[in-house]
């Protein structure tokens, strides 16, 4: 209950109007009363039952009477009539501003016609104009037409459900533009939708062909131990096909009568030719035969034989 | 319907673009990825393919040396052939250059891998053989 009492203290109604200058508090929010200078008001009798209705023929039901404008409008209905407001959210909002109201401390906007309707007396709202009740409508007019006036107090304001929404940008997006703005990002929408299942499907295809690629050709899980057995067999297939090649162009080499091979020895990548000879042009003739096939090598005399050694 | 609630729906609209914009492009470099892997994969089949039949079928190459280990002229020629649960080995003594030259042409064209490989001539017809082949 206390905090409900202290959440009221901290709202204070505003009357808002062209002429007057409101008396602030700082840290408050503010419900606002909307002078009859910001809105038209009409009282119509129509042949409608619901005030959504009305709203859709507001504007042109006000059209002969406006001046030109963005205009929002606001339906409530009292008894058997509707009562139709006209109003320029960008002039209020602008009013705010050059009264020092922001419009983020704004708690609610209320028009006169509901806020002051229990108003008997009229009330002095500045030095020429009062509002007064006529004929069930809340209205501006000149002080001078009456003799007894009192100074508007808010006290006794009545504060309604029938509380409009100012929109900041109301006078540049119209509902028409809102509703286009929609329909365009729904399209767009509904195409990136229709782009995301079908990526979906070709992600989960492919998904399919790599796992079929996987389990036919009995592949490990990861790419990582894949590429290690493929590069153990490259190397195998590198290495044998090497020892294959170098024995067959040292067998092709050109040996002087007396030649021959003495001795070969392969183990750890590393095979080694022993020739049974001496004679200083065998070198000449192994390079030539090697050189041809790519294959680098290293030589040298040892112990009366000629040694060949290749790499692997 | 309040032009407020049209508002709600338009950024409601737009949050949902731009989660669709993170995610539809989340997926295409998903779907790159697995391009990429799917082409990679293939290219790996193939190649291993292709070595594994060179060097590395194990039962293919156990099969084909079958058929060097049964044939009479280097069982006649004294060349012993000793099975190991790795490979074979494969030894003689004083093989005849011919007998040798014929075993040697047919394991070097054969899908064998050569782990160790001994020859030594002792005289100018005849040599020592010591082998090693691993499956």
């Amino acid at each position: 209950m206390i905090l409900f009492w202290k959440f009221n203290d901290d709202v204070q109604s505003i009357f808002l109007d062209t002429k007057s200058t409101p008396t602030l508090s700082e840290g408050k929010k503010y419900n606002i009363i909307l002078s009859p200078a910001l809105y038209w008001v009409k009282k119509l009798s129509l042949p409608l039952k619901y005030a959504h209705e009305v709203k859709k023929i507001a504007p042109a039901l006000f059209e002969e009477h406006l001046p030109d404008g963005n205009y929002s409008y606001y339906v409530y209905k009292e008894g058997d009539e509707f009562i139709l407001f006209a109003y320029e959210d960008r002039k209020i909002i602008e009013l705010l501003e050059q009264k020092g109201i922001a419009l983020g401390s704004v708690k609610n906007f209320y028009f006169a016609q509901t806020a002051l309707q229990n108003y008997d007396t009229p009330c002095k709202i500045n030095e020429n104009e009062v509002v007064a009740v006529q004929e069930g409508l809340v209205l501006l007019l000149p002080i001078i037409w009456y003799d007894d006036v009192k100074p508007l107090t808010l006290e006794n304001a009545k504060l309604t459900k029938y509380a409009v929404k100012i929109e900041q940008f109301g006078h540049i997006l119209t509902n028409t533009t809102l509703y286009k703005i929609i329909a365009l990002l729904g399209f767009f929408a509904m195409v990136l939708l229709v782009e995301f299942f079908v990526l979906q499907e070709k992600t989960d295809q492919l998904k399919d062909e790599v796992e079929q690629v996987f389990v036919k050709n009995k592949l490990k899980p990861t790419m990582m131990q894949n590429r290690a057995i493929l590069k153990t067999y490259k190397k195998r297939y590198v290495e044998q096909k090497k020892l294959r090649l170098s024995l067959l162009a040292l067998l092709q080499s050109s040996l002087k009568k007396g030649e021959y091979i003495e001795s070969v020895r392969y183990k750890d990548g590393l095979l080694k030719v022993y020739f049974n000879t001496l004679d200083a042009s065998v070198k000449r003739r192994i390079t030539t035969v090697l050189s041809m096939k790519n294959i680098s090598f290293k030589s040298a005399f040892e112990k009366e034989k000629f040694v060949v050694e290749v790499k692997l | 319907m309040k032009r407020v609630n049209l508002l709600y729906i338009i950024a409601l609209l737009s949050i949902v673009i731009l989660l669709l914009f993170l995610k539809i492009g989340e997926m295409k470099s998903t779907l790159a990825e697995k391009q990429a892997i799917l082409k990679e994969s293939k290219e790996l089949v193939a190649q291993q393919l292709a070595y594994k039949r060179a060097y590395g079928d194990k039962d293919y190459s156990r099969r084909a040396f079958e058929r060097i280990v049964t044939q009479p002229s280097f069982q006649k020629a004294g060349v012993h052939f000793t099975a190991t649960p790795k490979g074979m080995k494969i030894s003689a003594k004083r093989v005849t250059l011919r007998v040798l030259n014929s075993l040697m042409t047919k394991i070097f064209n054969g899908p064998y891998k050569i782990k160790i490989l001994n020859i030594k001539r002792d005289n100018p017809n005849s040599a020592d053989l010591r082998m090693e082949i691993v499956w």
